[in-house]
């Protein structure tokens, strides 16, 4: 065996037995491995939507009030709402707008927690301080009433173009954004507290001593070592934001009609649930599995990634 | 930004001058000095052992020299200067740019001193691209040569190891490497051997004397075991509550140690062939540094003492062919 080989199979072997290590123990938490299949499978669906309505034949957006109600059929596999709307392809457009949400603001929560989290924690004192009230200050706002305030503002008042305010997504760029502002905290303060722990390792001082600099220091050094609970934290926060989604739609503030969301098929669902309840089912029970598969996601992650596990 | 590390040590003076570094932290019991005032150099090319207990601040002021002294720690006093350049009037964002470049530093744990996450050739390619432009693979060609020069067998392969699939030994000599990568005129090696085991701490002795021939560093190397610096210092500087003791070359200080805490230290270690016996110890323990005796520091444990060493603090003297002493005693006996 000459030295080339010897080269090109040692690292790979040894990146193989961390990941395989991971998913080892990712695949040992039965809950996390059927979370994982069934939200990939309703991803899957979810985008594939505008095909599977072509194959069915149907359009979610089409209004047809002689077929209202309508029992699960051939033409309608689950039925038709209260407009005689094709309610499965309703409910996986409704995903589609739910996880993408979910998944956008998690991530841009995700981000500006680590940031805050990263500066506050490696730098201290004072910035430190700074950002920690900030953060106790927007863990301490009353939420449902802010969303709600901020769901009701007029977006022109805001000097943005009327292109952007007529843009017929701008009530989901809205959510995002309104959920991004509020849901950092979780991360901000996991990350503090692990930097807090990171930047007192001798690694960290050997950087500095070689010459890196703070961000540097941050990025390259304290990040890696505090990816877990952020990734782990994000997870369990995608659940979150579905439910706050839903909730705000729901209230009427967040998606609006025509486009369908989990949480605005609840609201057009409540005057029927006597007389049609499947109609409130459906994406109740969504909201609820979908929310739970993200939680048992993410405890499976926790497990998987377990420092103590991976260094030892 | 090369060329500092590539001129000629020779005609330059020393490499380090230290002169009255007082380093203070601030305590709830009122500032505690970690570093008294101490004033030492070191030539290019040579080596300056410190040898002193925990707690004696030679790990302090080899920080102050990296302005890496931790917070809430601060240099109170005197100057440190590499070359001619004064890093203690230097500007914290400037500091970076001489960390690695000018003096680099290695740590005693090697596993913990080394980033668990990030593979060992990153590391040696990251310490070389903070300070050289070039690309990617400029950066890890130098790492891979660096790891060549600190004699780690197949660098291809062991690049890509990540910390803890190394061994404590391959783990300091790679500590080496990044510490090398740049060619500082200075190493500042803080309790190197101290975490391996007695026949790699040789090997580890070895491999920095023989990189010291090939890059020409200065290097001060902080212990507190006598015997390895015996072995690699060519001057000794002994530390006790934050100051100087005792500073004399390594044949000096090993044949005719002057201060009483010299002499007590050289006697706790075990030698070959005596009579199994229990080791001496120095009585004592090492004073609170918040409320020193108003005399010598080392009044209250020396056998010599008297009235005179409690009353006032002797400074340190000559005795005689660069033979520096801290100590009325053997001041008074004359060299």
């Amino acid at each position: 065996m000459n030295a080339a080989h010897h080269a090109m199979t040692k690292p790979a072997m040894g990146a193989r037995t961390v990941w395989s290590l991971f998913f080892h123990r990712l695949g040992a938490h039965r809950l996390a491995v059927g979370s994982a299949v069934f939200l990939a499978v309703l991803g899957v669906l979810a985008f594939a939507t505008p095909a599977i309505e072509a194959v069915l034949g149907v359009d979610a957006n089409l209004v047809d009030l002689s077929r209202r109600f309508q029992g699960p059929s051939r033409a309608h596999l689950l039925g038709t709402d209260e407009l005689g709307r094709d309610l499965l392809v309703r409910l996986l457009y409704g995903g589609q707008v739910s996880l993408f949400v979910g998944i956008v603001a998690a991530l841009a929560s995700a981000v500006t927690g680590t940031v805050v989290g990263l500066l506050a924690g490696y730098y201290g004192g004072r910035l430190d301080a700074f950002l920690m009230r900030l953060t106790d200050g927007v863990i301490a706002l009353p939420l449902l009433p802010l969303l709600i305030v901020l769901a009701a503002l007029d977006l022109t008042k805001l000097g943005l173009p009327e292109s952007v305010v007529q843009d017929p997504n701008i009530s989901l760029y809205r959510i995002i954004v309104i959920i991004s502002l509020v849901g950092w905290t979780t991360v901000a303060r996991l990350v503090r507290a692990a930097a807090l722990s990171v930047r007192e390792m001798d690694y960290v001082l050997a950087a500095t001593a070689a010459g890196a600099g703070g961000l540097r220091i941050m990025a390259v050094h304290i990040l890696p070592n505090v990816i877990s609970p952020i990734i782990v934290a994000s997870t369990l926060s995608v659940g979150n934001v579905i439910l706050l989604e839903s909730v705000l739609s729901f209230l009427g503030l967040g998606i609006q009609p025509p486009i369908a969301s989990w949480g605005n098929m609840l609201t057009g669902a409540q005057e029927l649930i006597w007389s049609s309840p499947e109609l409130a089912f459906y994406p109740g029970m969504l909201i609820f599995v979908t929310v739970i598969a993200f939680n048992f996601l993410g405890d499976g992650l926790q497990d998987a990634m377990d420092p103590r596990a991976i260094e030892g | 930004m090369s060329s500092a590390s590539q001129a000629p040590h020779g005609d330059l003076g020393p490499v380090l001058t230290v002169r009255d570094l007082e380093v203070t932290f601030p305590t709830a019991r009122g500032p505690l000095r970690a570093v008294g005032g101490i004033s030492y150099s070191i030539d290019p090319g040579r080596t300056l052992g410190v040898v002193g207990e925990s707690g004696c601040g030679k790990s302090v002021s080899a920080l102050a020299v990296l302005g890496l002294v931790p917070p809430p720690g601060q240099v109170t006093g005197g100057t440190i200067a590499l070359g001619t350049l004064e890093v203690t009037a230097m500007d914290e964002g400037a500091l970076p740019a001489i960390r690695g470049e000018r003096v680099s530093m290695i740590f005693q744990e090697p596993m913990t001193a080394l980033n668990p996450v990030l593979s060992v050739g990153q590391q040696i390619a990251e310490a070389w691209a903070l300070h050289r432009a070039g690309t990617a693979a400029d950066a890890r060609e130098a790492a891979l040569t660096m790891l060549e020069r600190v004699r780690i067998p197949n660098p291809v392969e062991r690049y890509a190891n990540y910390p803890h699939q190394m061994s404590g030994g391959m783990r300091q000599r790679a500590m080496i490497a990044m510490a090398l990568a740049c060619g500082p005129e200075l190493l500042i090696a803080d309790e190197p051997t101290t975490a391996l085991d007695v026949t790699i701490q040789a090997q580890i002795i070895e491999l920095m004397m023989e990189m010291q021939a090939e890059f020409g560093m200065a290097i001060q190397f902080i212990s507190h075991n006598l015997g390895v610096v015996s072995e690699i210092a060519d001057d000794v500087m002994v530390m006790y509550a934050g100051h100087i003791v005792e500073m004399a070359s390594t044949e000096q200080i090993f044949s005719n140690p002057r201060h009483p805490y010299t002499k007590a230290l050289m006697e706790t270690v075990p030698r070959l062939g005596a009579r199994a016996t229990r080791l001496p110890t120095i009585a004592g323990t090492v004073p609170d540094l918040l409320d020193l005796p108003p005399g010598c520091p080392f009044s209250d444990r020396c056998p010599l003492a008297d009235e005179g060493c409690r009353q006032a603090a002797p400074t340190l003297d000559d005795l005689g062919g660069g033979h520096l002493a801290a100590c009325f005693k053997s001041q008074e006996d004359g060299p």
